[in-house]
């Protein structure tokens, strides 16, 4: 689980683009291609501004029409995948992914 | 320090992709040979911009350089695999290659032009690409997708290639950006028939390979989706984030400006006749 004041960055390494309201992300480390629907994109962007997961939530929870919870799930969820696969990495100060 | 190559006394073959003007000459007889009969429908006169210089080396010289790496000098790079390296001598304009056995050169010219034309904007993607009424529509896919298939049932339009097309950027007009398709030498089965000009592209294709069992369809794809499929079939033998950045760059301004459909076919003599009409 995901603390809500954990901040990341997203890594220098990963080339990405935003299309209209989706995004592309390549890892050319190891060839993969990430390409992200409407609201996995605007994830993907507010994580790379040293938001907060609170504060991701709460703008998503402003532009999404869905119940705050479900947002809070689905973006700590995605956000993970996204740690998993080192495309987005915790800032040092914050505490990232509390332990299960 | 990247050290200049010894002399070659072969007369270096001047050649011309994309716009881009260059000279290519190697220390091997078989090479010079090859290389003045594979790229003679794209031999110019013109003054090289760049020069390329090839030489041969023992493998073990080589040191088993495999996955193909870019390597940075500075501000020079160096392209190497497991059995070339690519350095760039003098910034964007001298090249030096060395490279292990006889064959293969056609290889090198290809990832050493990728670099190069990407450098300048453009990128190399497989597809074919013919010319219609002046336009040029492309398709592109991966191997065995139907690209030559295709081609061979063009007739007698301009071919500009079946297997790797440049693409590069033009200005803008009436507030959309122009690219074109340009011929290239590498590769494919109908290379010899290949043109060496541009046209300005009017469509893209993105052959779905697995769809044979119906006729004819075309479909349009979310944004990201046809990117992911430009992408997929974009020549980069070493992308690197720098490199990737650049292409991504070019494809999101390519899919918003041009349009890009995905194509089921069967390969029929009315195929081109279904995408005159559709295109």
């Amino acid at each position: 689980m995901i603390e809500p004041d954990s901040v990341f960055h997203h890594d220098p390494d990963v080339a990405w683009r935003l299309v209209q309201d989706e995004a592309l992300l390549v890892d050319p480390r190891g060839g993969r291609i990430y390409p992200l629907n409407a609201v996995a994109a605007r994830i993907w962007s507010l994580a790379g501004e040293s938001r907060s997961l609170a504060e991701i939530v709460d703008t998503l929870a402003q532009e999404f029409e869905a119940p705050l919870d479900r947002i809070r799930v689905d973006a700590c969820h995605f956000i993970e995948k996204l740690l998993e696969a080192r495309l987005l990495i915790p800032n040092r100060s914050s505490k990232g992914i509390a332990a299960k | 320090m990247l050290s200049a190559p010894g002399s070659a006394t072969a007369e270096p073959v001047r050649v011309c992709i994309a716009g881009i003007p260059f000279s290519v000459r190697s220390d091997c007889a078989r090479h010079q040979d090859w290389l003045q009969s594979a790229y003679d429908h794209f031999r110019t006169r013109r003054r090289p911009q760049l020069h390329l210089t090839i030489t041969g080396v023992p493998r073990k010289s080589m040191r088993g350089r495999s996955p193909a790496k870019v390597v940075w000098h500075g501000s020079r790079w160096s392209l190497e695999s497991s059995f070339y390296r690519i350095m760039e001598i003098h910034a964007g304009r001298r090249y030096h290659a060395e490279m292990v056995g006889k064959s293969g050169v056609a290889d090198l010219l290809r990832a050493w032009f990728s670099h190069v034309l990407l450098s300048r904007g453009g990128v190399l993607l497989h597809a074919a690409g013919v010319v219609r009424s002046g336009s040029a529509l492309v398709f592109s896919g991966p191997s065995g997708s139907g690209k030559t298939t295709l081609a061979r049932l063009a007739g007698a339009q301009p071919l500009l290639s079946d297997e790797s097309i440049a693409i590069t950027r033009g200005r803008r007009i009436h507030g959309r950006t122009v690219f074109y398709a340009h011929g290239t030498p590498f590769f494919g089965e109908l290379v010899q028939g290949a043109v060496n000009r541009r046209a300005r592209i009017c469509d893209m294709f993105l052959i779905n390979p697995g769809a044979r069992n119906g006729s004819f369809r075309l479909s349009e794809m979310p944004p990201a989706k046809r990117m992911t499929e430009l992408l997929a079939q974009t020549f980069l033998p070493v992308p690197t984030a720098k490199s990737l950045g650049m292409v991504l760059s070019l494809w999101k301004e390519f899919v918003e400006n041009i349009r890009v459909r995905g194509l089921e076919f069967q390969p029929t003599r009315e195929l081109w006749e279904l995408i005159d009409d559709r295109a």
